[in-house]
């Protein structure tokens, strides 16, 4: 049996009055994962904690097989993109690129030069690498933040709603990036979003998250068709929802 | 009707803008124009007052640095952490802002003799009535301005650009200075130089803990109050021109560096 890129075990956080709920995921490399669920259901608290953000309450996590519940953020190697770029204002766009190179002494290395000079160029920023982030696009602005997350190979990268505040035009595009850089780079990514039109292009797998805890896990499509609870067929937009009870395989009986 | 109403409740509030810009340029020229200038110059090469510029420069100077080493962890820990009291220590650090310097004075007075007097003397380190009691006043009265603006200026940051930082491979010492300090480089500017103005400016706190002792403990608010003491009005009105003049230019470098400026 092959080994498990990050498996979590019995995961719960608890921030201020909510909970992350006893988490239980495990995925395989190359896996392409969407964390689907409304605001405030604790996908960001998932996320940072995987990437050792946050502390946890109780629980576990496993990547490649070696704990890292207790490692630092800075110790596990795992890249992050947020909705809103996050790039640093007083560097160009190539220093914010390099800038986790030069945390690991290796943005010097002709390698990673090469390796920034590809990304850029595959990402379509190569024209940008001088600028400043003030003067980029949203769009672009994202690009970079996804390329410096991901120069030095880490082997898992978080996405926390990369395209929610992007244009319809712009999302499109980099909805095809992404999927590009995820088969070419062979990455393993973690997707948060709230949209399920992005999940479905995106996603293989989909875990819908609700107040903290795991309401239904699968094919995006199959989740779409077969929601296990109320709460998941009303939030994948579900609108001919009829209250009753299922009597039989073909029998129903509507509430009156 | 409506919009006559709104021209003249903007009109009042551009009457008493203008009303009160006009009573501080002639509060400014006044002191500006009283004394003659041939008079100014001859206080300049006077050694008294030489040395108060050289004494009060470097006594504040160091009182900066020291304020900076200590305003920049305090600043940092109260934008960051919550813990039980929070409020309670944020005020008791204010207090040097809103208690009479003269009050702060008395506390330092008696910390530095009565109680510390006889080991500081002891280890060659005394503070009441030296050189050292002015830095020790000036640090004193200027450290809660600079934790204030610190605290303001790394309140301003997203702490989640601290955390990419940490997920591309940096310590929190690392994104410290690598992130926090160039994000916050506006406002720590910033609050230095306010609290370097008011350092330079201190009089008080100094009066009660290094004495008033001229070419000693002789900062240019000292020589002011000493010479007008004695019926020497160009001394002191030349020393009052100088310290308006350094306070203008560094406050026009605070509201820079702060970005709260407004057109010149």
């Amino acid at each position: 049996m092959s080994q498990k890129l990050l498996e979590i075990h019995n995961m719960t956080i608890n921030v201020g009055k909510f909970s992350l709920k006893d988490i239980n995921f495990s995925m395989n490399p190359g896996d392409y994962v969407i964390i689907l669920g409304p605001t405030g259901c604790g996908k960001t608290v998932f996320l940072e904690a995987i990437a050792g953000l946050r502390a946890l309450n109780n629980g576990a996590l496993f990547l490649n097989g070696k704990e890292i519940t207790h490692l630092p953020p800075e110790c596990r190697y795992i890249g992050v993109a947020y909705q809103d770029s996050l790039l640093y204002p007083f560097l160009s766009v190539k220093e914010n690129i390099l800038f986790g190179a030069r945390a690991r002494k290796m943005a010097g290395d002709p390698a990673i030069l090469r390796r920034m000079e590809q990304l850029a160029e595959a990402m379509r920023i190569n024209h940008l690498l001088d600028r400043y982030p003030r003067f980029l696009s949203g769009g672009e602005r994202q690009r970079v933040s996804l390329a410096r997350a991901i120069l030095t190979r880490p082997p898992l990268l978080l996405l926390d709603e990369p395209l929610s505040s992007l244009d319809q035009q712009t999302r499109h595009a980099l909805q095809d990036l992404l999927r590009e850089i995820h088969a070419t780079e062979s990455l393993s990514i973690i997707h948060v979003t709230h949209d399920f039109s992005e999940a479905l292009q995106l996603g293989k797998r989909m875990i819908v998250l609700h107040d903290g805890q795991v309401e239904q896990e699968g094919e995006p499509l199959d989740i779409f068709y077969h929601p296990a609870t109320e709460f998941v067929a009303k939030f994948l937009q579900g609108e001919n929802l009829i209250p009753g009870q299922v009597l039989s395989q073909l029998r129903f009986r509507e509430n009156k | 009707m409506t919009g006559t109403r709104v021209d003249f409740f903007r009109g009042m509030f551009w009457l008493i803008f203008v009303l009160f810009t006009v009573f501080m340029i002639i509060l400014i020229s006044g002191l500006l124009f009283y004394g003659e200038w041939a008079a100014f110059l001859s206080v300049i090469r006077n050694p008294e007052f030489r040395f108060a510029v050289v004494f009060t420069l470097w006594t504040s100077l160091i009182a900066i640095a020291l304020a900076a080493v200590v305003a920049i962890p305090s600043g940092f820990i109260l934008s960051r952490y919550n813990f039980p009291g929070k409020v309670l220590v944020d005020t008791l650090l204010d207090m040097p802002i809103v208690l009479p310097p003269l009050v702060s004075g008395l506390a330092l007075l008696i910390l530095f003799g009565p109680i510390l007097g006889n080991a500081l003397v002891s280890l060659g380190l005394d503070v009441v009535f030296s050189a050292r009691g002015v830095v020790v006043a000036q640090w004193f009265i200027a450290t809660p301005f600079a934790v204030k603006t610190f605290k303001q200026a790394f309140d301003a940051i997203d702490p989640r650009l601290e955390n990419v930082a940490r997920t591309l491979g940096y310590s929190p010492a690392e994104v410290f200075l690598r992130v926090t300090m160039p994000l916050a480089r506006g406002g720590i500017l910033g609050g230095l130089t306010m609290a370097w103005s008011r350092a330079l400016g201190e009089f008080g706190a100094t009066a009660m803990l290094a004495g008033i002792t001229r070419m000693k403990t002789e900062t240019l608010s000292v020589a002011i109050f000493l010479n007008m003491t004695i019926g020497d009005m160009e001394f002191a009105i030349a020393t009052a021109v100088i310290m308006l003049l350094v306070a203008l230019v560094l406050m026009s470098f605070f509201k820079v560096f702060t970005g709260t400026g407004v057109r010149l």
